[in-house]
């Protein structure tokens, strides 16, 4: 009996032991949310929920173009040593391509995967750049959106520095060199596909070459200049530590010579000239103490023919021709806000209404459908009609005027105004639309100060010297002007 | 003798207890994310602050997070930046003309000058059904120990809940204004060493001014249409507390309604749960709320807060002295009503009772 107790007791310990449980481990794996999806990148927040202590060898994300998760590219996390969520990134995706997910966490050599997530990624898109206008070498900046790593900007054939991509919707770009053209298209490259702007990206032109040097290195100043059929004519005036310059240097553009040409007339400076007359000036006796000529010219190609003299003085007055009459405006004598008209047919002299504005020689000035335009010291330009003596504010300059002397030139409908005493900025003004547009800035040497200008072929020819102040050899020189030139 | 000379020996070391060093760790200085865009006229604000830590009373400061990178990004990948506030350090505002768009979904993008970066989960925005009403309704609170009761408006919003979908509201208040009625005519004199009287120097102007104020409700108003759904509803949506100047003539307020996400609205909900714990034994335990914000160096960081986007609508409401049932006795300020900040004498431009 004490036996069969016995081996009771211990069968139903034995059975005891037997129904020992052991508690289940619940790991359960969650892929939450997408949580940015771009062109090319996509961020996935995935969470690892277990209510015992866990050690897996791996945990991240799978992404597959299919569902099955053929080849898939996985985002490998690591080794996670504690439950809680977790966030994978990847980029280097298609641009809108549809992608399928799912989180997965790999303990003791089983993978367990969350539920799978399906997101497509995005379409790059271009919406504009700024700014439009500008040089090579600046920056620009492209608004748009999803542009992925390995973005390419392109300038017409010129592949533009990416210096920043801002979130992925604004690039920060250099702008190459040109590849000579003026106006280019703006392409960005992401991936295989290939976006371009509807508005197109202008260079800023204008293109100087130095020419010539005036002969002998000498440098003139308080000179007239003026071209015709024979070509382009600087002279008279003040040769630095030479006296009064007796005559003309003349160059062809052609050739790219320069010739000497005899002035049978009284050397003077702050003399007027146009492409048919020339007269007036003066010569300094004393300290700002002058003998004014009167003497009057008709220019014959190369050669002067007297008319008779001016019946007023005329010195640093500002001369133009149109329709084959020569006006005179302002400086010393004519006075300040006077203007003359002479009729070579009775060669005489009417004086025509008062100016609006203070002129003299210094003041920039042009011509453009029998119109004279002005550009007053205080950047205010004045069309001035001869027909009727009217004057009307035009427009205003926007650039530097500094101390006077610029240029203004007309090519076609449009009018380069600029290189004024001790800047280098030249200005394109659009005679039809009224916009302004920088040209490229002059070369040389920025004391300069210009001795003449013309216009032929459709380029702009500057000669210019260095200020009278400034010692040393240092020739004028001969730029020629290309607008449109890069 | 020795026998007790060394008892008392033995009573001195028992006097030299140490004291037991609680070691309480230091509290986390934690990123805290408020704001909400939505489909109105913006400019929205965004306000990052750092949290500070505190044992048995605060000993830092709550500080504003600037210089950081903000933007809010849709899900076609637009991104607008936020600019920080010259005035308001900490806070973000998007730029003029942002408004969120109903069916886009947005997230939140923070990068902070230690290049920590932030991100929230996306956030779709939901529309939202019109105001077709506001109902005023009196409130008094009574007060122990007090004879008169603290009181106020509460406003009652009357929406028609749309049947198909599942809708969860928040209400919040514009900057409101109100006419500001004072006593110059009873101004006085400091007392000063010299007079120590109030002498009586009556002031010609002005007795009325136009007051704004940014009203902040006192409770957090929101609501889930479980038991409404796609019907006619007035549900509770503001608070005004009646200060004795604030309906002494005409008070006007922009009622704004939103339609939060499901997730905002449980946010919004365990705050308001937090914020309205009072002591008794059924209050909720106080907890970490955790919001939909995420550092994306250490996802397991605490970050507090929430970014919510939503639609918008509003209504515009004027109240008279007359609609309240009982109002507190009215303060007076025996000044010039030009005094108080915030007030001017000129009627604003949109003011139409």
């Amino acid at each position: 009996m004490r036996k069969l107790l016995s081996l009771s007791i211990f069968l139903v310990l034995l059975t005891g032991w037997a129904c020992t449980q052991e508690e289940d481990v619940t790991t359960v794996v969650v892929t939450e949310e997408v949580i940015f999806v771009s062109g090319d990148k996509v961020r996935m927040l995935g969470r690892l929920i277990t209510n015992q202590p866990i050690s897996a060898s791996d945990h991240g994300f799978y992404l597959s173009t299919n569902e099955n998760f053929s080849s898939p590219i996985v985002i490998s996390l690591g080794v996670k040593e504690s439950a809680g969520r977790f966030i994978g990134e990847t980029t280097g995706l298609q641009i809108n391509q549809p992608y399928f997910a799912k989180a997965f966490v790999e303990v003791n050599g089983v993978e367990i995967f969350g539920e799978v997530l399906e997101l497509t990624t995005l379409n790059p898109i271009i919406e504009s750049f700024s700014p439009t206008f500008s040089i090579p070498g600046s920056e620009m900046i492209i608004q748009g959106r999803n542009f992925p790593q390995g973005t390419k900007v392109f300038f017409g054939t010129q592949e533009a520095t990416i210096l920043e991509n801002v979130f992925e919707t604004r690039l920060r770009v250099r702008i190459p060199n040109p590849s000579g053209q003026v106006v280019v298209p703006i392409r960005v490259q992401i991936q295989d596909r290939v976006l371009e702007f509807s508005q197109k990206f202008e260079y800023r032109s204008g293109k100087f070459t130095l020419v010539g040097q005036f002969p002998e290195g000498r440098r003139i100043y308080e000179n007239v200049f003026f071209q015709n059929q024979d070509g382009l004519f600087a002279g008279l005036g003040i040769s630095r530590l030479a006296g009064y310059f007796p005559g003309f240097q003349r160059f062809n553009p052609q050739s790219g010579t320069w010739t000497a040409v005899n002035f049978p007339g009284t050397p003077v400076e702050g003399a007027f000239a146009t492409s048919g007359y020339l007269g007036g000036g003066g010569i300094e006796v004393d300290r700002d103490v002058f003998t004014y000529s009167r003497e009057f010219w008709k220019i014959n190609g190369s050669t002067f023919e007297p008319l008779p003299d001016l019946p007023f003085d005329s010195f640093r007055s500002l001369a133009f021709e149109l329709d084959g009459q020569l006006f005179l405006a302002g400086g010393t004598g004519i006075g300040t806000r006077g203007i003359r008209k002479y009729n070579s047919a009775t060669k005489a002299w009417a004086l025509l209404g008062s100016t609006p504005l203070d002129i003299d020689y210094s003041l920039a000035y042009f011509i453009y459908q029998n119109k004279v335009y002005f550009i007053a010291q205080d950047r205010t330009i004045w069309e001035y009609s001869p027909q009727s003596d009217s004057w009307r504010v035009f427009t205003s300059y926007p650039g530097q005027l500094e101390n006077g002397f610029g240029m203004a030139q007309v090519i076609g409908d449009k009018v380069y105004i600029g290189l004024y005493r001790r800047t280098d900025q030249l200005w394109e003004l659009d005679l039809k639309t009224l916009n302004w547009k920088t040209k490229n800035n002059i070369p040389g040497l920025p004391q300069s100060v210009n001795i003449g200008y013309y216009t032929f072929n459709g380029q702009i020819y500057i000669l210019r010297a260095a200020e009278v102040s400034v010692s040393g050899n240092l020739p004028m020189e001969l730029y020629r002007f290309d607008p449109d030139g890069i | 003798m020795l026998k007790r000379l060394i008892y008392i020996l033995l009573l001195f070391p028992m006097a030299c207890i140490d004291p037991y060093e609680v070691d309480v760790p230091e509290g986390q200085q934690l990123l805290t994310v408020e704001g909400l865009i939505h489909t109105g006229p913006g400019p929205h604000a965004i306000s990052l602050t750092r949290s500070d830590t505190y044992g048995s009373a605060f000993e830092g400061l709550i500080r504003p997070v600037s210089g950081a990178t903000v933007v809010v990004r849709d899900n076609e990948g637009r991104i607008t930046f936020l600019e920080e506030g010259a005035q308001a350090r900490g806070t973000y505002f998007t730029p003029a003309g942002f408004r969120a768009e109903i069916g886009k979904s947005y997230t939140l993008q923070i990068q902070t000058v230690e290049g920590k970066v932030y991100t929230s989960l996306p956030e779709r925005v939901e529309s939202v059904p019109e105001i077709e009403n506001v109902a005023i309704n009196t409130i008094t609170i009574p007060v122990e120990g007090q004879e008169i009761p603290r009181s106020g408006v509460q406003l009652v919003a009357e929406i028609n809940d749309p049947a198909d979908q599942n809708n969860f509201y928040f209400w919040r208040n514009s900057p409101a204004t109100y006419i500001f009625e004072t006593r110059p005519d009873l101004f006085t004199i400091r007392p000063s060493d010299s007079n120590p009287n109030r002498t009586p120097a009556p002031k010609a102007c002005c007795a009325t001014c136009y007051r704004t104020e940014i009203s902040r409700n006192q409770s957090i108003f929101i609501a889930q249409d479980d038991n409404f759904n796609g019907l006619s509803t007035r549900i509770p949506a503001a608070f005004i507390e009646d200060d004795g100047f604030r309906f002494v003539n005409k008070y006007r307020v922009d009622l704004k309604q939103y339609s939060v996400s499901k997730e905002a609205y449980r946010f919004l909900r365990l705050v308001k749960q937090q914020a309205e714990i009072s002591g008794s034994i059924f209050d909720p335990p106080p907890a970490t709320i955790r919001g939909n914000m995420i550092s994306l160096d250490n996802p397991d960081e605490v970050v507090l807060g929430y970014f919510m986007a939503a639609g918008e609508s509003s209504k515009r409401v004027y109240i008279d002295k007359s609609d309240l049932t009982f109002r507190q006795n009215r303060a007076i300020v025996p000044d010039d009503c030009r005094v108080i900040p915030g007030t001017t004498v000129d009627v604003p431009a949109d003011w139409n009772p």
